[in-house]
């Protein structure tokens, strides 16, 4: 685990600070710096004020929070008024606000209980059971290929419908199961455009699903505990996850992030990852 | 909560909420996602007045609240995504005879359960913003979204009884 000292972070960009916070946020919980480092680096970020523009309205939040989350309708519920931001005047507000709790603690005849709400413990089990694609893939980008001209007849509708949907050859198979044949498609167009599109044998069926524009948004995707295994493939990295038996594989290609569910062979899946790219 | 554990947690509030913002906007790239997280952890911490104060760092305590309700909603989105990847266009349209009368999609899940889900899934809208678009509180909507994933894994746990795949 690498430490830093106050005056190392209070010397680094902005950049950097945030670079800190998304590495550490893939590790393992063990690995993972102190609560308190970690709120001073997010300390620094807000106070440079590089998030200022987006960034909602505490008060206004509160408010909503107190009427949404708690559904307290509080009428006497007033902003207080809202103070230029200053980190020495923080550091003796959350003193003050320690010597409180203190002095609350040492009056109260409170003890913690044995067991109760951990929220150490609940993050080392969430963290087997959901996946998403490293930052670092985001830019690849694979020129198109001799993929997608050879997709046999039955796949031509697949074809068609992704380039309804913006979505060139070279994300799409051109080898399913023997029997299988599209089904059907749905999706929203725009910005953010995303497709399915169903390939079935009458009993069971396969899914691709594609999404444009996913700069910033990190799509999750349900695993069981097994790790995800690397496969490489035209020059790209996808991610193989089992889920309630089936395989599934995920990867980026350029702006586009793609997904294919529901296969119940990892023969099968290899030989249709392959052929993407043949 | 008494009335100084609530005091507490209002000053932790406004003192953590942009920090807290920042940290879930960077993990779920989404203003509004952020803001959902900050304010679940906030409830949780609520609900948990007296294990937060009495515990050793309480800012420490939320923040690791934040993390693990990151990834709640993380996976909680990843298994409404395996939901409706499953559930075919074609079932909500499916006249659906006696024989199929116990996977009457109709009577389980309307056409508007279904724009919820997509806004969730393929918009990756927050809750407060769906809530918003269909009219409803955020709890009311969090309820719906609760009904929905368990009638959509109710259908499917009856298709796979049926034999895989529904029956043309």
């Amino acid at each position: 685990m690498i430490k830093y000292s106050f005056d190392e972070l209070d010397n680094m960009t902005t950049e950097e600070l945030e670079r800190i916070v998304d590495e550490d946020a893939q590790k393992s919980v063990k690995e993972q710096m102190d609560e308190d480092t970690l709120l001073y680096i997010l300390g620094l970020i807000e106070i440079r004020g590089s998030y200022d523009e987006t960034m909602p309205d505490v008060e206004d939040a509160r408010i909503e929070f107190l009427k949404e989350y708690l559904e307290i309708d509080d009428e006497k519920q007033e902003k207080e008024p809202v103070h230029k931001k200053n980190w020495g005047v923080s550091i003796l507000k959350t003193a003050c606000i320690a010597v409180v709790t203190t002095v609350v603690l040492l009056a109260a005849t409170v003890t913690a209980a044995a067991a109760g709400y951990d929220p150490y413990k609940e993050i080392v089990e969430w963290t087997e059971e959901v996946f998403s694609l490293p930052k670092g893939d985001r830019y690849v980008k694979v020129p198109a290929s001799s993929a997608g001209e050879h997709v046999a007849p039955s796949l031509e509708s697949v074809q068609k419908h992704l380039y309804t949907y913006g979505i060139s050859g070279d994300v799409v198979p051109s080898y399913f199961p023997e029997g299988y044949s599209f089904r059907d498609y749905d999706g929203i167009m725009g910005w953010n455009m995303s497709c399915r599109i169903t390939v079935s044998n009458g009993k069971h069926s396969i899914y691709l699903q594609y999404y444009l524009n996913t700069y910033g948004v990190d799509r999750t995707y349900a695993k069981d505990d097994r790790e995800p295994e690397i496969y490489e493939a035209g020059g790209i990295t996808h991610y193989i996850l089992t889920y309630n038996g089936e395989y599934k594989v995920i990867w980026r290609n350029g702006q586009t992030e793609c997904a294919i569910y529901g296969v119940d062979s990892y023969e099968e899946l290899i030989k249709i990852i392959n052929s993407i790219y043949e | 909560m008494d009335k100084n554990e609530r005091i507490l947690i209002d000053k932790m509030y406004r003192d953590m909420f942009k920090r807290l913002w920042i940290y879930a906007k960077r993990q779920l790239g989404d203003d509004g996602l952020a803001e959902e997280a900050v304010q679940e952890t906030f409830r949780i911490a609520c609900e948990k007045g007296r294990q937060v104060l009495s515990s050793e760092n309480p800012k420490g305590w939320i923040m690791k609240a934040l993390k693990y309700t990151i990834l709640t909603i993380k996976r909680d989105r990843a298994q409404l995504h395996m939901l409706y990847i499953h559930f075919e266009v074609e079932d909500r349209e499916t006249e659906m005879t006696e024989e199929h009368v116990d996977l009457m999609y109709s009577d389980l899940v309307s056409e508007q359960d279904f724009e919820m889900l997509k806004m969730i899934v393929l918009k990756n809208r927050s809750i407060k913003d769906t809530a918003q678009q269909f009219g409803m509180s955020v709890n009311a909507c969090k309820k719906r979204l609760q009904r929905i994933k368990e009638r959509l894994q109710y259908v499917l746990e009856e298709r796979k009884e049926n034999g895989g795949e529904r029956c043309d």
